[in-house]
């Protein structure tokens, strides 16, 4: 009875840790298309209307949580590894301190760096997020098949 | 009162003493940090207005610029390696106008002449309000918002009980809209530049409508030049000094 117990504890704690791995990669994937989004939008507002930075901040929607906790310059508990972040937030601090046709130019510059990120590394982290889940689930279910 | 600030330069100010040089030298980051402030983070949403040489903030304050011009064709597009700024500060002054008898019956055209920085806004500002106070109809042409600090809409230096304000039209628009909208007995207007001053400072003279304006200028010759034309309007000039201190009336011409 013991070892059965230990053994529904063990594939629930690997079905977790799957979950969590998925929802890192999750996470991480939607911060990047978030930035990317500001970048769009943040080129648009600019290009149309020049809008102040401030503004750009206050009305940019995202589902990404982190993100919008970043812009904010809040310290929020993040999927990204530090240097990662660093180089974002580096990037978000020179927004606004360019004229505008630089600022524009970079601003398409670095969107289409990360269009390429979202590309490429983007959909691998999403394929990985599902592959981790399955992972942890057979490893899960081979653990309780052991102690059983 | 004015800070000037110039990239590796000594940090000055100037009050009513004069000016005063501090030790500090500004550092590049310190005048970035200045300048993305004044600018709220968004020097690109600026730059293209920097072409009228200032940056008008919240309050009345303006932020002069130095930089290099960036041209397109003959005309300045925008400005980028700004390179000095200087935040003037506009303050009041109550009863800097005393010695001119302002009351009901005040019916004067009245140009105040002066170098810059020798308190001509402050003056000015005190003349509006105390006209306005006397139950005076008076509109102010404040393109910059530097005589009334007004700030959505809301003045943050006092002008009077009677004033309106018109905050951020061309001067030729805000002339023929005060003449005939707002009814005025007195419009008040700060540094006369260019013909459609001189154009709109007729309209309201040969309109009935007295004025108040300021003009730089050393004495009562800048009024001979540009500003010929002009000469009819105003029956009384005053020249203002910075020596000993600002705002000394250097004369008080009555015509």
């Amino acid at each position: 009875m013991a070892s059965v117990f230990v053994g529904i504890l063990a594939f629930f704690s690997a079905s977790l840790v799957g979950m969590w791995l998925k929802k890192r990669s999750i996470e991480k994937w939607k911060f990047y298309r978030a930035f990317y989004d500001y970048l769009l939008f943040a080129e648009e507002k600019i290009c149309s209307e020049r809008m102040p930075r401030g503004e750009i901040d206050a009305s940019f929607k995202s589902d990404s949580k982190e993100f919008l906790a970043v812009l904010k310059g809040e310290n929020a508990k993040l999927s990204l590894k530090d240097q990662e972040l660093s180089s974002i937030k580096e990037y978000l601090e020179t927004i606004g301190t360019s004229d505008a046709e630089a600022q524009l130019s970079s601003l398409r510059g670095k969107a289409a760096e990360i269009k390429r990120m979202l590309d490429t590394d983007g959909e691998k982290w999403r394929k990985d997020a599902a592959l981790y889940f399955k992972l942890c689930v057979l490893v899960g279910v081979a653990l309780f098949i052991i102690l059983v | 009162m004015e800070i000037r600030l110039r990239k590796g330069g000594r940090l000055r100010y100037l009050t009513l003493r004069g000016w005063t040089d501090t030790p500090h030298l500004v550092t590049e980051a310190e005048f970035e940090y200045v300048l993305l402030a004044v600018t709220e983070r968004s020097l690109y949403a600026i730059t293209e207005k920097l072409v009228n040489g200032y940056l008008p903030l919240k309050g009345g304050v303006r932020v002069g610029v130095a930089g290099e011009g960036v041209m397109e064709g003959d005309r300045v597009k925008s400005v980028k390696h700004i390179s000095s700024l200087a935040i003037r500060i506009p303050h009041q002054v109550f009863g800097v106008s005393d010695f001119l008898v302002i009351d009901g019956y005040f019916n004067q055209n009245v140009l105040i002449v002066s170098p810059p920085a020798c308190g001509k806004t402050t003056l000015l500002r005190d003349i509006a309000r105390r006209l306005s106070n006397a139950g005076k109809n008076v509109v102010i042409l404040d393109e910059r918002g530097e005589i009334s600090g007004v700030n959505n809409g809301c003045m943050s230096l006092d002008v009077g009980a009677n004033s309106d304000v018109l905050f951020g039209f061309p001067k030729k628009i805000a002339y023929v809209n005060a003449l005939r909208a707002l009814n005025p007995d007195y419009v008040i207007t700060d540094e006369l530049s260019g013909e459609s001053d001189v154009a709109g400072v007729l309209r309201a003279f040969y309109g009935g409508v007295r004025v108040i304006a300021t003009l730089h200028g050393q004495d009562e010759n800048a009024l001979y030049g540009d500003f010929s034309a002009l000469a009819k309007v105003f029956d009384r000039i005053i020249v203002l000094s910075r020596t000993p201190r600002i705002g000394t009336i250097l004369k008080d011409l009555v015509r």
